[in-house]
């Protein structure tokens, strides 16, 4: 008897409102469609109307866990619009930003999906490791989330004592490699959960055209901290992780070792901080007319920012593309054929950030 | 068995749950609810202009004061107002905590009244410079009077001092009073 | 004492409600403070299975449009009296109820009540959650009562007899280790614990086939619940473990037993992510089969 099983917008499995409704037959999905916009809130719109000060903080409310990420992206467009020059001391710190941000989002995953699949103790062990990285954060910008980092310029705190984040970087590389990746590469159960599960070929990935670490675990070696070098990625040296399989696991696997080589980045580059200036401007910035199109690696993929300026006090066009926005329909095709238990891992597994995508 | 080590590990720690009074250390950079100088305030609306959420307004009652608003529930703490204000008058607190209470709720609500003066010249009500930044302008203690003025006086009496460096014989009589 | 009194006696205070619920309470408590210290949280404090329970029962209850009134609220009834009954007739030291020959048949026929009062629970609530989790229960129990039913069935053709008293008295021997372990086997999926928490997947079917069950009736499938656990760890304790001619410290190992029977179910449960339903399945009659029928082999050879 087929029946359609709703999967939100509302439901344990998911953070943010979203919704895949499948068609079942006994506990095998026939097909999907998803469904997103319900936490629409016209933030393309809305960054016309404030003041290229205001619209930072407006932008990186676009994300609660990538929020650095669109609030940098955003600064870089309208940086490269007045041509200023980045000062290499607020690059580092841009760039450790961003990187332990991403350490927060991946291990927001990995306890997500550890829940999915029922893996409560692992989903406590990788919290206890993330909140090492907003205590690091929120040491370093004085918040857990939006942290205000970033100004048109430069940033708008300093690293006043390096040296002292690196126990947090060594307690996480510990936890890591120690439990959370042989956990979910060896434990038989959550292998059970993961192998094999929510397959997206290659083909699919191109023809879907997923990023970030969903295409990285389809074989697809994009990321564009290594093709197109920004911020200090040049400097540090950035090596991606790639995986052929294209499975749950797959996906796992990729953003752990992406862990890594983020603890990696943040430890060099909090080594190797370079003196001088936070920011290249003192006082409101003044952005002459011109447009900017700039990508950067988002914790989920590459987050595409165009920005227009016409010399006036606030942007004329801000248009956001997000990683998720390209991630989220790539659901329907990992779904297909899949056990409707799995559902809940598989659309986890693109770590949906609905958020982002309604924008 | 990563797993079975780590769980059987913490068998034998104590409990990782936080206690009410074993609070974490807040960060001094922690941007707390903010406080606001009226005295060094100088009604520029710098802080209103960088605010987002619009939690902080100015109202006004012409001729007597301005008044500088602030709204816990509109803030979003990003402490832009802190970075931009000119004089220093805001500051995002560590001490104090941030968010308690909702948009629409009755949380901290600031208000800071700025008197205005008469300029000791025209009369006209302006807000005067915080006394800091007049030791600053003034320090060498010349033009002492124009402490008082207003900040069209100001300008009236910097173009008076340049004009008096191009024709030193002082040939102008007194006048431009400037209208209002 | 007339056998009325008695099975009265047995079902309301001991071994039945009186006895079984603040001891279930006490095991659940175990459980969640274990799984809590293994997990390094605090953990709930004691009296909070009590709480639950006591909190739900002064709670609105809801009846979903369109539901038999009756049914919904006969199933958790149905589900404790069930239950209850089932513990009466576990001999524990000090049970007032007369052995019965074939009284295993009867306790195995009660133990399966709850399990279909949760499958019509899920089905008559006209919601997909529950259908769906009524669905995994119902192929589940077929899963894991292989073993289950088997672990006692061998003990029951070592002692020749369906008789709960006979099964207690069997000569302690090989069949007993075989049986025993096949019983655990069984237990996890019987408790829905992880790895088989499969009808209970919030993260999959947002909760268990209660999803429409509220207040005092979704109280009472709690409480059923909380007897089971007590009658699942005692009825190992008694057909298991060699009795003592003292009845005193037979109930002190008996429960002792139960307890450590809770903690080893719990020590899997927190190592483990949750199964796929053809996963639970394939498991429980591959291993379960395999050790069904050794132990069925064992009580051929002996
Ligand atoms: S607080 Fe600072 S920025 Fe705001 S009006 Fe006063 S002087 Fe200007
Ligand atoms: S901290 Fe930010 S949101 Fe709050 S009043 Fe200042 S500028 Fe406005």
């Amino acid at each position: 008897m087929p029946y359609s099983f709703p999967l939100g917008p509302y439901h344990p499995a998911l953070e943010e409102p979203f919704k895949v409704k499948v068609q079942c037959k006994g506990e095998v999905i026939e097909s999907a469609t998803v469904e997103v916009g319900f936490s629409y809130r016209g933030i393309e719109l809305l960054a016309q109307k404030r003041n290229w000060v205001e619209v930072i903080t407006l932008i990186e409310r676009v994300c609660g866990i990538c929020s650095n990420t669109h609030a940098m992206t955003f600064c870089l467009a309208a940086e490269t619009i007045a041509g200023i020059e980045l000062p290499k001391r607020a690059a580092h710190i841009r760039t450790i930003i961003a990187e332990l941000e991403r350490l927060h989002s991946h291990l927001l995953w990995a306890g997500v999906g550890a829940e999915d699949i029922g893996f409560h103790s692992l989903f406590m062990e990788v919290f206890t490791l993330r909140e090492r990285v907003m205590d690091t954060l929120e040491a370093i910008s004085g918040n857990r989330v939006n942290y205000g980092m970033n100004c048109i310029g430069g940033v708008l705190r300093d690293i006043p004592d390096p040296a002292a984040h690196l126990p947090a970087l060594d307690a996480l590389a510990k936890g890591l490699g120690e439990v959370v990746i042989p956990t979910f590469t060896q434990n038989p159960t959550a292998l059970a959960r993961t192998r094999g599960v929510g397959r997206l070929s290659r083909e699919q990935a191109v023809e879907w055209a997923v990023v970030g670490p969903v295409a990285r675990a389809s074989g697809l070696d994009i990321d564009v901290r290594k093709d197109q070098p920004y911020l200090s990625y040049a400097d540090l040296g950035f090596e991606s992780v790639v995986r052929p399989e294209g499975d749950v696991q797959a996906r796992v696997v990729v953003r752990a070792l992406e862990m890594m080589e983020s603890v990696r980045l943040i430890r060099e580059a909090l080594l190797s901080l370079p003196p001088g200036p936070l920011r290249a401007t003192q006082g409101l910035p003044e952005i002459p007319a011109g447009e900017a199109t700039i990508r950067t690696e988002a914790p989920r993929g590459e987050a595409f920012y165009y920005v227009a300026s016409e010399g006036g006090a606030s942007p004329a066009r801000v248009k956001i593309r997000t990683p998720s926005f390209v991630n989220i329909p790539a659901i329907e095709p990992m779904v297909m054929g899949q056990p409707l238990a799995d559902l809940s891992i598989i659309q986890a597994s693109v770590d949906p950030c609905i958020s982002c995508t309604d924008r | 068995m990563a797993m079975l080590k780590t769980i059987l590990g913490n068998l034998l720690r104590p409990s990782r749950t936080r206690a009410p009074a074993d609070m974490p250390v807040v960060p001094p950079t922690y941007r707390g609810a903010l406080t606001h100088d009226a005295g060094r305030c100088t009604a520029c609306g710098t802080c209103a202009f960088v605010c987002a959420p619009k939690a902080i307004h100015f109202t006004q009652d012409p001729g007597i004061s301005v008044s500088w608003h602030f709204f816990i529930g509109q803030c979003s703490f990003c402490g832009l107002c802190e970075q931009n204000c000119p004089t220093r008058a805001i500051h995002l607190r560590a001490d104090v905590p941030g968010s308690t209470n909702s948009a629409g709720g009755d949380g901290l609500r600031l208000e800071s009244v700025i008197h205005l003066q008469p300029c000791t010249r025209c009369g006209a009500a302006h807000v005067p410079l915080p006394a800091a930044t007049m030791d600053a302008l003034w320090a060498a203690g010349a033009d002492e009077a124009e402490r008082g003025y207003c900040p069209d006086c100001r300008r009236w009496a910097a173009s008076a001092r340049l004009r008096t460096a191009f024709t030193p014989d002082g040939a102008v009589a007194e006048g431009g009073r400037h209208d209002r | 004492m007339n056998a009325v009194w008695s099975y009265l006696v047995a079902i309301a205070v001991w071994p039945g409600l009186l006895f079984a619920a603040p001891l279930g309470w006490l095991e659940l408590w175990f459980m969640r403070k274990l799984v809590a210290r293994l997990q390094g949280r605090q953990g709930p404090p004691f009296f909070q299975p009590f709480f639950d329970v006591m909190k739900l029962l002064g709670k609105e209850t809801v009846i979903p449009r369109g539901v038999s009134r009756g049914i919904f609220l006969a199933l958790p009834l149905v589900s404790v009296a069930a239950v209850t009954a089932a513990l009466a007739i576990v001999p524990l030291p000090g049970n007032p109820v007369p052995s019965l020959p074939g009284d295993v048949v009867l306790l195995l026929y009660l133990m399966e009540v709850p399990v279909l009062c949760e499958v019509l629970a899920g089905y008559v609530s006209r919601s997909i959650y529950g259908q769906v989790a009524a669905m995994r229960e119902a192929i589940l129990s077929l899963a894991y009562n292989l073993p289950f039913l088997v672990a006692i069935i061998a003990m029951a053709q070592v002692a020749g007899s369906f008789q709960m008293r006979a099964l207690q008295e069997v000569p302690y021997g090989l069949v007993h280790l075989l049986a025993a372990v096949t019983f655990l086997l069984a237990l996890p999926a019987r408790m829905k614990l992880n790895p088989f928490s499969i009808a209970n997947a919030e993260h999959e079917i947002i909760a268990d086939s209660h999803i429409e069950y509220s207040g005092p009736p979704l109280a009472l499938f709690k409480l059923s619940h909380a007897i089971e656990v007590v009658l699942l760890t005692e009825l190992f304790a008694v057909v298991f473990i060699p009795a003592t001619p003292w009845p005193l410290v037979n109930l002190v190992v008996y429960l002792v037993a139960g307890i450590l029977v809770l903690g080893g179910v719990t020590l899997l449960a927190t190592t483990t992510a949750r199964l796929r339903l053809t996963q639970a399945f394939r498991f429980y009659w591959v291993w379960g089969g395999l050790a069904s029928a050794i132990t069925m082999a064992a009580t051929l050879v002996r």
